[in-house]
């Protein structure tokens, strides 16, 4: 009601907003320390998981707490094979959030620059993008990526491949539809009359206004790949048994969960949780506080 | 020398509606006839002599901004012809037209919606220049400078954004951007609406200072009948896209001779008056979409005869410079003189 | 004289937010007499709206009244309960918004929405609440009221809208109407059309009315009575012929001169330097000394308001009648 002169820059506006939920502030911050895991997860694990030399097979399958035979103490047990599963657990959010984010960013450019296009160009190069992106969000993702690891085969660089094809279409969409509305604006028809060049207009100028959405999908995408991830792992279509990531973790451990050992299968489920669930808090604060029908 | 900047001629221009390929195979099946598009403008003619100032005054729906549009080469005529210093744009190459169109220049109604939000004023301003070769991009800072201090602007808020000066700040922003590319004509379509008006009279200032610096010619589409009287030479006035009237605005604002025009005149709000009471003209605009046969003013004028609903009344000559379309205007003129004066 | 129907005291309303506190009314005092037109005359920021939305108690959180009253015929509407207020709000006091759909339900009928309003305020038959509805209409010159009452918001103009809202606010036949900003979206012959009967229906009720809005013609035209406001004060306060011929505040002084008719033609107008501060950023003492030309020292210390005769009102420590 109040007409208020900000004296910010709209991300540092958009920061010091989302600093106003201290839920998402957590969330945020237990985003960074599984990052930080991640990254430096050689430095961090007591183990490592794929050194067959320091694996002990007799340290199999121990309760979390377990003193092993080399004198540490598995915090959170053991798996079948006799490895640390914190260490293993490590590496396997490591794999994880890189299959994630890779893939959440190559679908964000290849979606991002499809958008721009169809939105640029109209007419019938438009139509027949959208008509791709309608087909590919018509089938379900999980569906795709599972017929398309069928005939590739396993593989890091395949399940990142198959979990590409079924993100660029959203946001191909997103960026189309905020793209045209920002076309409209006056400030693209004053770059107009001002003599620039189409393409200039469209990517210099009209381009970093439609970020905002972008970062928001991004945010769950990168979410929602993790997990397809998992499942894809966890049916055995996934990453092959020599790269662990969470998902397969989970499934090596599941045949042990009636026998009662049940941190295997639990201790990855939950950090899989965290993680997805951590990402998904600070994607709907971003939601709310990039929102142009919220800002002032 | 030709003494008119700019001409357009008979310029039309029509929206139809947005169809996609599904929408007109389905129509070209179906054997229908192609959707109603609508006239946002029909045959008008207007010049610009240079170095005046050319009021466009009307209500929504007139196609005011949809003709300083056209006339600043952001949308295209469906029909007309656009002259720039007595050469047909239409026929020029891409080249010569692009350069030539960069010569109009338009200040829009809204100063935050015109700035890109995430760019700074440096390059709010330096852009175009330097990418057109106008200036080196290292003269880029003390050129936009200049820009700046031209429009009363201080020259340190270079680094800052849109949303961070106030409206008439940011107005003044926009009429740098425009200058930056050196226009010989600005078109402003509503550039003081949005200001309050304590605001408005500086910014009606700085056009007023450009103007009598002399190398610019103005088109000024407003509402706003008080800035017109003030500040135009001449004025048209626009009714469901069609000029009713046009002529001097020393000429029009004392002896106007639409019925139309005569109307907007009475019914604006003028301070001084004290409290008085309107004499409304009936009815309501009526939609583009279904524009009333004949005149399409005779549905509210007070002095429609039957002719008015049959026949479209063309522009006559009422006296040098000044035109109107009236049918009362046809014939015996003292007639109409009784007629309108009442 | 006779006695008011609204008058507000000393009225402060805040709002805090990242960027600080903001007075958005800041020691607000006026008075409407029965059957009186008020025109309260501002720009974007000076609080005009927020008067409206302080009478009607609509200020939402982060902003609250923090000082001051608001009497309606002696009753203080800041302390009545919201059950209270709800009778009065609709009944007795009405509010009309620049964008009719803030007062119009987009999913419902023009008629269900005028009866449910008369419902929810009187016990009336439903023959004879859609005879009042047809009536009032039918005296908002609304042609063929018969159609319009089966129609759905989204089927009729801006104009027709407006109409339609301003006739709402009207059934009840309120004692004060509060209309902020009614004409300030419409055209210029559908503004004169609806000021045109808004007048001739508040003449023969006999209604008050606070007709606030950015345009000082429009005021002009309609207000018996004008107030004058900048960055949440009312600056100067009286007759509306007295303030517009003589007005005593610098600013009103330079609004006035500001305007083309006020100049003459093709010459430089008169203009007020600067731009209105941010209200978290407001100079100490009165808020539009940074631009006043006339500003002198004292200035910067709180200003009172001063009479000025008996019906006039101004703040500023420094006020001369010019005649313009």
């Amino acid at each position: 009601m109040t007409d208020w002169i900000n004296y910010d820059h709209p991300w540092r506006l958009a920061w010091r907003r989302y600093r106003q939920s201290p839920f998402a502030w957590i969330a945020l911050i237990v985003c960074s320390i599984i990052v930080f895991a991640a990254l430096f997860a050689p430095w961090l694990a007591p183990q490592d998981p794929y050194d067959l030399n320091v694996i002990d097979f007799f340290d199999a399958k121990l309760p979390p707490g377990s003193p092993s035979q080399s004198g540490f103490i598995y915090w959170l047990g053991t798996d079948g094979q006799g490895r640390d599963m914190l260490s293993a657990m490590l590496y396997g959010l490591r794999i994880s959030l890189f299959v994630g984010v890779l893939s959440g960013l190559v679908a964000i450019l290849i979606g991002m620059t499809l958008g721009m296009i169809a939105a640029y160009f109209g007419g019938w190069i438009d139509a027949l993008i959208m008509r791709i992106v309608d087909f590919m969000l018509g089938f379900p993702t999980i569906l795709v990526a599972l017929m398309l690891l069928a005939i590739l085969g396993q593989g890091v660089d395949k399940v990142i491949f198959a979990l590409i094809l079924v993100q660029w279409a959203y946001f191909a969409r997103a960026v189309r539809s905020t793209a045209l509305v920002e076309r409209e604006k006056e400030y693209v028809e004053a770059a107009h009359s001002l003599g620039l060049s189409p393409q200039r207009i469209m990517f210099i100028h009209i381009m970093p206004n439609c970020l905002a959405p972008v970062i928001v999908l991004g945010t769950m995408q990168v979410a929602s790949a993790i997990s397809t991830e998992a499942t894809l792992s966890f049916l055995g279509l996934g990453l092959p048994i020599t790269e662990p990531s969470l998902g397969l973790l989970i499934s090596n451990g599941y045949s042990n969960m009636l026998s009662g050992r049940y941190w295997i299968s639990l201790y990855p489920g939950l950090l899989l949780l965290l993680t997805v669930f951590s990402i998904n808090v600070v994607g709907d604060r971003l939601r709310d506080v990039l929102n142009p029908r919220l800002s002032r | 020398m030709n003494r008119f900047i700019l001409e357009a001629h008979k310029i039309s221009r029509s929206f139809s509606p947005h169809e996609d390929l599904l929408g007109k195979v389905v129509r070209s099946i179906l054997i229908q006839p192609n959707p109603p598009s609508v006239k946002a403008l029909t045959d008008v003619t207007i010049t610009l002599k240079t170095g005046e100032v050319l009021g466009v005054v009307g209500e929504s729906g007139c196609g005011k901004s949809t003709l300083g549009r056209i006339l600043a080469g952001i949308l295209e005529p469906s029909g007309g012809q656009l002259m720039f210093r007595g050469k047909n744009l239409s026929d020029m190459d891409p080249h010569t037209r692009a350069e030539t169109l960069l010569k109009i220049q338009m200040i829009f109604q809204d100063p935050l919606s015109s700035l890109n939000p995430r760019k700074r004023v440096l390059d709010l301003i330096g852009e175009a220049p330097v990418v057109h070769g106008l200036i080196k991009a290292h003269e880029r800072d003390s050129f936009v400078s200049e820009a700046l201090t031209r429009v009363g602007l201080d020259k340190d808020v270079k680094s800052r954004f849109p949303h961070q000066f106030s409206g008439g700040q940011r107005q003044r922003i926009n009429i740098a951007r425009a200058l930056a590319v050196n226009p010989e004509i600005l078109i402003c379509d509503e550039s003081v609406a949005a200001l309050d008006v304590s605001i408005q009279a500086q910014i009606l200032n700085v056009f007023m200072k450009l103007k009598a610096e002399g190398s610019l010619s103005f088109i000024f589409i407003s509402h706003d009948l008080g800035v017109i009287e003030h500040l135009c030479d001449r004025v048209a006035i626009l009714y469901l896209g069609r000029i009713v009237e046009i002529g001097p605005v020393d000429q029009i604002f004392r002896d106007a001779k639409h019925p139309y025009t005569q109307a907007l005149l009475q019914e604006i709000p003028r301070i001084g008056v004290g409290k008085r009471r309107f004499n409304p003209i009936r009815g309501e605009i009526p939609s583009p979409l279904s524009p009333p046969s004949g005149c399409q003013f005779h549905p509210r004028c007070p002095h429609a005869k039957i002719e008015c609903s049959s026949r479209m009344p063309g522009l006559q000559q009422v006296s040098h410079e000044h035109h109107a379309a009236c049918h009362l205007l046809y014939g015996n003129s003292t007639h109409l003189t009784t007629e309108l004066s009442k | 004289m006779n006695k008011p129907v609204l008058e507000i005291q000393n009225l402060t309303t805040r709002f805090e937010s990242e960027q600080g506190i903001a007075n958005a009314l800041d020691g607000v005092s006026l008075q409407i007499h029965e059957g009186e037109v008020v025109g309260l005359v501002g720009e974007s920021g000076s609080g005009k709206s927020m008067t409206g939305y302080s009478i009607m108690r609509l200020v939402e959180h982060p902003g609250s009244i923090v000082n001051g009253s608001i009497l309606y015929r002696g009753r203080n509407l800041c302390s009545l309960s919201p059950e209270e207020l709800r009778k009065l709000r609709g009944d007795r006091i009405a509010m009309i918004f620049q964008d009719p759909m803030m007062s119009l339900n987009p999913v419902l009928r023009i008629d269900t929405q005028l009866s449910e309003t008369l419902k929810a305020h009187r016990s009336i038959q439903k023959y004879d609440a859609n005879r009042r509805a047809l009536e009032i209409l039918h005296a908002m010159g609304i042609p063929s009221p018969e159609i319009r009452l089966r129609q759905y918001p989204h089927e009729l103009s801006g104009g027709m809208r407006q109409r339609i809202a301003i006739a709402i606010a009207l059934l009840l036949e309120p004692d004060l109407i509060i209309a902020d900003e009614p004409t300030t979206a419409l055209d210029v012959t559908i503004q004169a059309q609806i000021i045109h009967e808004f007048q001739t229906l508040i003449e023969v009720r006999g209604t008050s009315v606070l007709w606030i809005t950015h345009d000082l013609a429009v005021a002009s035209t309609l207000a018996d009575r004008l107030a004058i406001m900048y960055s949440g004060q009312i600056m100067e306060q009286g007759p509306a012929v007295e303030i517009l011929s003589k007005p005593a505040h610098p600013y009103t002084q330079g609004l006035l001169r500001s305007i083309p008719s006020h100049n003459e033609r093709g010459k430089p107008l008169a203009q007020i330097r600067g731009s209105a501060p941010a209200l978290t950023q407001l100079p100490p003492g009165c808020p539009f000394s940074p631009r006043c030309e006339q500003a002198k020292s004292l200035c910067s210390s709180p200003v009172p308001t001063n009479q000025i005769g008996i019906s006039r009102s101004t703040r500023c420590h420094y006020p001369t009648v010019q005649t313009l």
